[in-house]
């Protein structure tokens, strides 16, 4: 284990204890308020991951090197993983606090379309053997897919009704948070972004690797 | 049961969700290594195991030694 990997541990150790110790059960939500110190975090890292995989596919369609193909699927990758973890988590807490997993809700509905988006993204690389054609059309998909991330995630939630408690900025543009939830929430999204560029690495190299074990 | 706790099994199903990504990635990753690695060793080893020692191996013949038997 490297130094930065068991500070990383520290980090999130702390975290953990200062989600449930330091803080005071936010008003509404009661200690239900707790998941929101991690849900939040992972449905960044989805944004984070999407982004990071637009930016990795424009570069391969602009210098053809097959390295940023393989980092554009593994960021979509951990986009993916993250959302599924932000929407299982999400609903579990929509159970508690409104009294069914699914209703439909803006929030819910735009991260079923962005799944299904990222789904066809992976649907279209395996159905392609050729990894020039696969990079391209996949790249060209990479791109048009992000588009619709700000629509989906930021837009949607914020123009339709909604039951889903108001993010940090909200429409008035003012926080919504007192400074220690602040505190403990920013430092939730510095480990976890931290964790991604850990996972990125692992995963855009397992990707070159399976694409020269199966491409030559 | 109290919200407490269901809040705490769903942030276990969390940190549960990225720690099996983490090392689902990782198992792969090493599993591949394995792989390239014992490729590599292969490769390296194609002409050692072509004859009983390396200087066993003959050279492949030359093309132009018909030329130079017909002009001496």
């Amino acid at each position: 284990m490297r130094w930065w990997q068991a500070l990383l541990g520290l980090w999130f150790a702390a975290v953990i204890i200062a989600a449930f110790n330091w803080l005071p059960p936010a008003m509404g939500l009661r200690e239900l308020s707790r998941i929101a110190w991690f849900h939040i975090p992972v449905a960044w890292i989805t944004v984070l991951g999407f982004a990071v995989a637009m930016v990795c596919s424009i570069a391969y369609l602009r210098t053809r090197r097959m390295l940023w193909d393989d980092r554009a699927a593994a960021a979509a990758e951990i986009g993916m993983v993250f959302a599924v973890l932000a929407t299982v988590s999400g609903s579990m807490w929509a159970h508690r606090a409104w009294g069914v997993f699914w209703n439909w809700d803006p929030r819910e509905s735009s991260i079923i379309i962005l799944l299904l988006i990222y789904g066809a993204y992976f649907a279209l690389r395996a159905a392609l053997d050729d990894p020039e054609r696969r990079g391209v059309l996949a790249g060209v998909h990479n791109i048009v897919a992000f588009i619709t991330v700000p629509y989906l995630v930021f837009v949607v939630p914020r123009v339709m009704a909604s039951l889903h408690p108001d993010p940090i900025i909200n429409t008035a543009g003012e926080g919504g948070m007192d400074w220690n939830m602040r505190i403990v929430l920013i430092a939730s999204v510095i480990g976890m972004t931290v964790l991604f560029s850990w996972v990125f690495t692992i995963a855009g190299r397992l990707r070159r690797y399976e694409r020269e074990a199966l491409d030559g | 049961m109290g919200d407490l706790m269901y809040a705490t099994i769903v942030i276990l199903i969390i940190w549960g969700g990225i720690f099996l990504y983490l090392n689902l990635l990782n198992r792969r990753l090493k599993r591949l290594e394995q792989l390239r690695a014992s490729g590599d060793s292969a490769a390296g080893s194609t002409v050692v195991t072509a004859g009983s020692s390396p200087s066993a191996v003959e050279p492949p013949p030359r093309t132009d030694e018909p030329q130079q038997a017909s002009e001496g």
